[in-house]
C-alpha cells in the first residue's frame, strides 16, 4: 500500500467519522440531558438522575399522550398493512397500463409535502362535517402509511416467481386460497415489516395529526405544546424513550424484511 | 438413442389418431407479436408428445394454453371434447410441471405434493397415504419432511413431478423441465422420465428445445417455426423423412444437394445436380421442380474404388475432420463446392485414409437422399444458424 493511498484513507475516514458524529450528536445531546440534574440544558452536566423520567411517569398529560399515540399507532398499522398489502398484490396482477397509471397515484400521499396532507384532510372531514377526533387522525395516518406498505410489499412481490402462483392455480386453488395459502406466507416478512414501518411513521406524525386531531393530543402533539415553555429536561426523558422505542421498531423492521429471503418456519 | 439408418419406417397415421387434445385453429398473440399463428393438432392418449422448436417458436405458449394458463385470441382446445375454459379448477384434466419446478417454498416436500389433494378434499388419512406412495415413486421418501430449499435440482424436479402425478391428471404438461440440470443428471433424469410415463400411463406433453431430447423420448414430435407447425410425426418420421429444410436442419446435421427433377421412379425420383445425376426418395414431384436432396452424415458412406461414375457416387476431397470419439465428423468437398458431412466410426478401416487433402468416393444411397421441395424453405435459412 503506497503512502498517498493511506492518506487517502485516513481523509475518508476522517470525513466519515465528522459526518457520523454530524448525524448522531443531536441525539446524544438529548441523551444525555435527559439524565441531567438540572432544570436547564446546558453544560457542564451538573450530575446523573433519573428524576426526568419519573417526572413523565407521573404527569397524567403525557401518559395519555403516550396511550393515544399507542392506539393511533396500533390502528394505523392494522389498517394501513391490510389496505396496502391487498393493494400490492391487487396491482401486480392488473395489466401494466393500470400498473403504470396506478402505482404513481396511490404513492402520491408520500410525495405530497405533509402540511398538504393535512390541510386536504381538515377540508375533507370538514366537508363530511365529521368531528375531529383520534378517529379521523386515524385516518389521516393511514393515508400517509399506506404508500409506504404497498412500496415494501410490492419489492417483495417482484421478487417472487410468478410460476409459484400459477402451480397453486394449476393443482386447483382458488384466488382466495392462492392469496391465503401461497401469497400470504410468502410475503409474511414484508407484510410484518411494513407493519412496524406503518407503526413508526404514525407515532412520530405530528404534521398531519396538528390538522386532523379534535382535543385529544398524541405524544408529539403534547411535545409540541409543551416546547411553549421551552426545552424541559422532561421531553428529552420522553424524546429519550421515543427515540429508544421507534428505533427498536426500525430495526425490527428492516430485518424481517431483509431475513425474507429465508423460507424457513 | 437409437436412429434406424437408411430405413425408413412406415409413415405415421396421425392426422387420423383419435385426439385427446384437440387444438383447432388456435391463434395467440402478445401484443403485436403473433405467438401461436393458426396452430391446428390432435395428439394422441396415452403418447409422449414432445413440442420442439428453438425458443420464441410458440412452444411454451401452446403448452400453456393447453393447460389453461393462458387463454387463445381465437380457436379453440379440447381435451376429451370438453373445451378447456369449462373445467372447473379440480376438474382440469391437465397438469404443469414447470421449468422453474415452481415449488411452494414455505413448504415441506410432503406438504408440497399433499396441496393438490388437499384442494380436492380428500381426507387426511388418504391424502398421507397417496403422497407417502407417489413419494415413494419418485424415491424421495426420506426428503419428505425437506423444504425445496434443501433440494438439489433433480430433487426438486422429482417433487415437481410428484406433486403433479399424485392428482392423476389424464395430461401432463412439461415445460422444458430439465433445462435446469447439468448432463448427466438431465440424461438420468430422462430415462425416469420415460419410465414414469410408461407405468402411469398418461399423455405426456412435453416442450423442449432439444432434438435429442424430442427424439429420444417421444412417440410423436410437433416441430415449431414462428407460431407454426413445421411438421409433426414420429421420431424416425421427423429424422429421416423431414417435410422441409427448417425441419431438416433443427433435428440433426444434414448435406444439401440442390438439383432439378429429371424423372419420378416409384417413391423417389431423378435429380440433376451439379455433381451428376443422383436418384433419391421423398414426397411426390414433377419433373422440371426444383428441390434439395438432403442426407443425414450417418448415411453417407466412404466406397472403395476410385470409380466416382457409378450410381449416386461422386469424388470428394477431405476438407476437415473432428475427432468426437466414438466417430469422426469429416466434411467433404464435391464438385461445385458441394458440402458433403460423413460421420465414420474411429474403428472403421477407411478412418486411416481421412486426411485432409486426401479425395475419396462417396456413395449417397438412393434410400437415405430425401427430397425436400426447394419452395418450402423460403425462411429456412435465416432461421436454422
Amino acid at each position: 500500500m503506497t503512502r498517498g493511498h493511506g492518506i487517502g484513507t485516513f481523509t475518508l475516514a476522517a470525513w466519515t467519522a465528522l459526518v457520523v458524529l454530524f448525524l448522531l450528536l443531536p441525539l446524544f445531546v438529548i441523551v444525555a440531558f435527559s439524565f441531567n440534574d438540572s432544570d436547564f440544558p446546558s453544560f457542564p452536566m451538573r450530575g446523573l438522575t433519573l428524576k426526568w423520567y419519573w417526572r413523565f411517569l407521573e404527569s397524567e398529560e403525557l401518559l395519555i399522550a403516550l396511550w393515544n399515540s399507542t392506539l393511533v399507532a396500533f390502528a394505523t398499522m392494522v389498517l394501513a398493512t391490510t389496505f396496502g398489502t391487498l393493494a400490492a398484490i391487487g396491482l401486480a396482477r392488473s395489466g401494466s397500463r393500470t400498473q403504470k397509471y396506478m402505482r404513481p397515484m396511490l404513492s402520491t400521499p408520500m410525495m405530497t409535502p405533509r402540511l398538504v396532507v393535512g390541510i386536504a384532510l381538515l377540508n375533507m372531514f370538514n366537508l363530511l362535517s365529521m368531528q375531529l377526533s383520534l378517529l379521523t387522525v386515524i385516518v389521516g395516518h393511514t393515508v400517509v402509511a399506506v404508500p409506504y406498505v404497498i412500496l415494501v410489499v410490492t419489492a417483495r412481490l417482484v421478487g417472487l416467481d410468478p410460476r409459484i402462483e400459477e402451480a397453486a392455480t394449476d393443482l386447483g386453488a382458488t384466488r382466495t386460497r392462492v392469496i391465503i395459502d401461497i401469497l400470504l406466507p410468502l410475503l409474511r416478512p414484508a407484510v410484518f415489516g411494513s407493519a412496524l414501518i406503518a407503526f413508526t411513521l404514525s407515532f412520530d406524525e405530528v404534521v398531519v395529526t396538528f390538522f386532523t386531531t379534535g382535543t385529544e393530543n398524541t405524544l408529539p402533539t403534547t411535545i409540541w405544546a409543551m416546547l411553549r415553555y421551552g426545552i424541559t429536561p422532561e421531553i428529552n426523558a420522553v424524546s429519550t424513550l421515543t427515540m429508544i422505542a421507534t428505533v427498536a421498531l426500525a430495526l425490527g423492521a428492516e430485518v424481517m424484511i431483509r431475513n425474507g429471503g429465508v423460507h424457513r418456519r | 438413442m437409437t436412429i434406424v439408418t437408411g430405413k425408413i419406417e412406415p409413415m405415421g397415421t396421425m392426422a387420423a389418431e383419435h385426439g385427446l387434445i384437440e387444438i383447432d385453429r388456435v391463434r395467440k398473440s402478445f401484443g403485436a407479436h403473433a405467438a401461436i399463428d393458426d396452430v391446428s393438432l390432435a395428439l394422441g392418449e396415452g403418447h409422449f408428445v414432445t413440442l420442439l422448436g428453438p425458443s420464441g417458436c410458440g412452444k411454451t405458449t401452446l403448452l400453456r394454453m393447453i393447460g389453461g394458463l393462458e387463454t387463445p385470441d381465437s380457436g379453440s382446445i379440447r381435451i376429451a371434447g370438453t373445451p378447456v375454459a369449462s373445467f372447473s379448477p379440480i376438474d382440469r384434466p391437465t397438469r404443469m410441471v414447470f421449468q422453474s419446478y415452481a415449488l411452494f417454498p414455505h413448504m415441506t416436500v410432503e406438504k408440497n405434493v399433499a396441496y393438490g389433494l388437499q384442494r380436492r378434499r380428500m381426507p387426511d388419512a388418504e391424502i398421507k397415504t397417496k403422497v407417502a406412495a407417489q413419494l415413494e415413486v419418485v424415491g424421495l421418501s426420506e426428503k419428505a419432511k425437506s423444504y425445496p430449499s434443501e433440494l438439489s435440482g433433480g430433487q426438486q424436479q422429482r417433487v415437481a413431478l410428484a406433486r403433479a402425478l399424485v392428482t392423476k391428471p389424464r395430461v401432463l404438461l412439461l415445460d422444458e423441465p430439465l433445462a435446469a440440470l447439468d448432463l448427466k443428471l438431465r440424461q438420468r433424469m430422462q430415462a425416469e422420465l420415460k419410465s414414469l410415463q410408461r407405468s402411469a400411463a398418461i399423455t405426456f406433453v412435453y416442450v423442449t428445445h432439444d432434438q435429442h431430447e424430442a427424439l429420444g423420448l417421444s412417440d410423436r414430435v410437433v416441430v415449431m417455426e414462428k407460431g407454426r407447425v413445421a411438421q409433426r410425426g414420429t421420431p424416425a418420421e421427423i429424422y429421416h423423412r423431414p417435410a422441409n429444410r427448417y425441419v431438416a436442419e433443427f433435428v440433426g446435421d444434414i448435406s444439401v444437394l440442390d438439383g432439378t427433377v429429371r424423372g419420378t421412379a416409384d417413391g423417389g425420383a431423378r435429380i440433376e445436380t451439379a455433381a451428376g445425376l443422383f436418384m433419391a426418395s421423398g414426397p411426390a414431384v414433377r419433373p422440371g421442380d426444383k428441390v434439395h436432396a438432403i442426407i443425414r452424415p450417418e448415411s453417407v458412406r466412404v466406397a472403395s474404388g476410385d470409380d466416382g461414375t457409378g450410381a449416386n457416387r461422386l469424388r470428394a476431397t477431405v476438407g476437415s475432420a473432428t475427432f468426437r470419439g466414438a466417430d469422426m465428423l469429416v466434411e467433404f468437398r464435391g464438385p461445385a463446392d458441394i458440402r458433403i458431412q460423413t460421420s465414420i466410426a474411429s474403428t472403421a478401416p477407411e478412418a486411416a485414409a481421412i486426411t485432409p487433402g486426401h479425395t475419396v468416393t462417396l456413395e449417397l444411397p438412393a434410400t437415405a437422399l430425401w427430397i425436400i421441395p426447394a419452395d418450402r424453405n423460403a425462411n429456412a435459412s435465416e432461421s436454422s444458424l
